[in-house]
């Protein structure tokens, strides 16, 4: 079986599997390693030590360990609090094709992404776009508008979000491809025919 | 009409050799992944750790988790294509960094009408007529409690050309009353092209950049029709 990438299905405090994180025995002090459950590389974000496992959990029991204690070189791993709420009700990849910064206003075109909906255009209030994604703000810029649904505990939420797109800038090692494929299809190319 | 999800998020995980110190909220920030509300958020935040073993650091719209031999990107709140920007922006940041899967992941929690629903596609999907014969006391009762299907492109008996399949899995869900949890793992295997040198971490960019969204339509079917499909078949 091959290693997989399947994400487990809880991440809650309701462990389906070893933890990533194990102990290693034989070892002077304890080290932090993952671990792979069976042929399946899982991961899970509960990365608390089990209690059999607790440094103080050793020193309780009454045979002698084999392996001195000392203090992990790691702080113990703190609770990651991942958790699933909410789903997208429509999804927009939208383009900014003018900023109105005295008017507050951002003209853009968008594309819904679930369904067949034809391209529109609108007008998006900058209110609406958080400040650290101010300085995106500009013609050609790209953003994702969804509209989802949020399950909180005992009522559910219709909210909307804005967010920008963020790509980082293009390696060197990109650059020099693009420009090695631009340079072959330059050579492929015939001259237009001169007119007599 | 299609089934929709009460909750929906995604996952992306790649299997490799990572230097997890090299993940922290400064450094998405520093290379423009990150805004900086978001590394501040996530620096302050009570699960942050980076190591060289570990970082794990998390905003309000996605959690991550970097081990030696793993990456791991989850989604949180409203799911958007900002995410595959993040984890296509991230590997993209380290293109010699070896890689030999990565999996998209999809999970929805869905709502079934009724309770009879409910029970019918565990029944449809694991037919108890074997487990009620083995146990047949009255007082004992079966049910569906996790089933994993794998799809993959040869014919059964035919070795695999690719290691690529699909994971579907299904089980009750634990969030939602009489509601069924999915999961979609369309699992990837991962190498250089040397023909085109093209590292490994620049084909998981590439996989990412290019399939995630189609592979989150194909999820969608793929639950819509499962459940559907089990309510409409014809009883035992």
């Amino acid at each position: 079986m091959n290693t997989l990438t399947q994400f487990p299905l809880t991440t809650n405090a309701a462990n389906t599997g070893t933890s990533p994180i194990s102990l290693h025995r034989g070892s002077k002090s304890f080290r932090w390693s993952a671990a792979a459950r069976g042929q399946m590389t899982t991961t899970d974000f509960d990365l608390y030590l089990t209690e059999k496992q607790t440094p103080r959990a050793l020193l309780a029991r009454t045979e002698v360990p084999d392996i001195p204690i000392s203090a992990p070189s790691v702080i113990a791993a703190k609770r990651l609090t991942a958790s699933l709420d909410s789903t997208v009700i429509q999804l927009w990849e939208g383009r900014v094709i003018r900023v109105r910064l005295h008017e507050g206003i951002m003209d853009v075109l968008l594309n819904a992404k679930i369904g067949s909906l034809p391209a529109h255009t609108g007008e998006v209030e900058l209110q609406w776009v958080h400040e650290q994604d101010r300085e995106l703000v500009v013609p050609g810029a790209i953003f994702y508008l969804t509209l989802y649904k949020k399950t909180k505990s005992g009522s559910i939420e219709n909210a909307q979000e804005l967010r920008f797109r963020r790509l980082p800038s293009w390696s060197r090692q990109q650059v020099q491809r693009i420009e090695c494929e631009a340079q072959l299809m330059l050579s492929k190319m015939k001259g237009r025919p001169l007119a007599e | 009409m299609a089934l929709t999800p009460e909750i929906f998020g995604s996952t992306i995980v790649a299997l490799g050799a990572f230097n997890p110190a090299i993940f922290s909220p400064d450094w998405l920030e520093n290379n423009g992944l990150l805004g900086a509300e978001d590394s501040s958020a996530a620096r302050q935040a009570p699960s942050m750790m980076v190591s060289h073993q570990i970082s794990v650091f998390e905003t309000d719209w996605f959690a991550l988790q970097v081990l030696e031999n793993q990456f791991v990107l989850q989604s949180k709140g409203a799911l958007s294509p900002a995410f595959t920007d993040l984890a296509a922006g991230t590997l993209t940041l380290l293109p010699h960094t070896p890689i030999t899967a990565i999996g998209l992941n999809y999970l929805g929690h869905y709502r079934l009408p009724t309770e009879n629903d409910y029970h019918r596609v565990g029944d449809v999907l694991a037919p108890k007529t074997i487990w009620s014969e083995l146990f047949p006391d009255e007082n004992n009762s079966a049910g569906l409690n996790n089933l994993t299907i794998q799809i993959r492109q040869e014919k059964r008996g035919k070795l695999p050309q690719t290691g690529d399949e699909k994971l579907i899995t299904v089980r009750p869900s634990e969030r939602i009353k009489f509601g069924v949890l999915m999961s979609y793992n369309d699992h990837h295997e991962v190498s250089a092209n040397e023909s085109n040198n093209q590292t490994s971490a620049e084909r998981a960019v590439e996989i990412v950049t290019l399939d995630w969204e189609s592979s989150w339509k194909d999820a969608l079917r793929v639950f819509d029709g499962v459940i559907s499909k089990a309510l409409a078949s014809p009883d035992e």
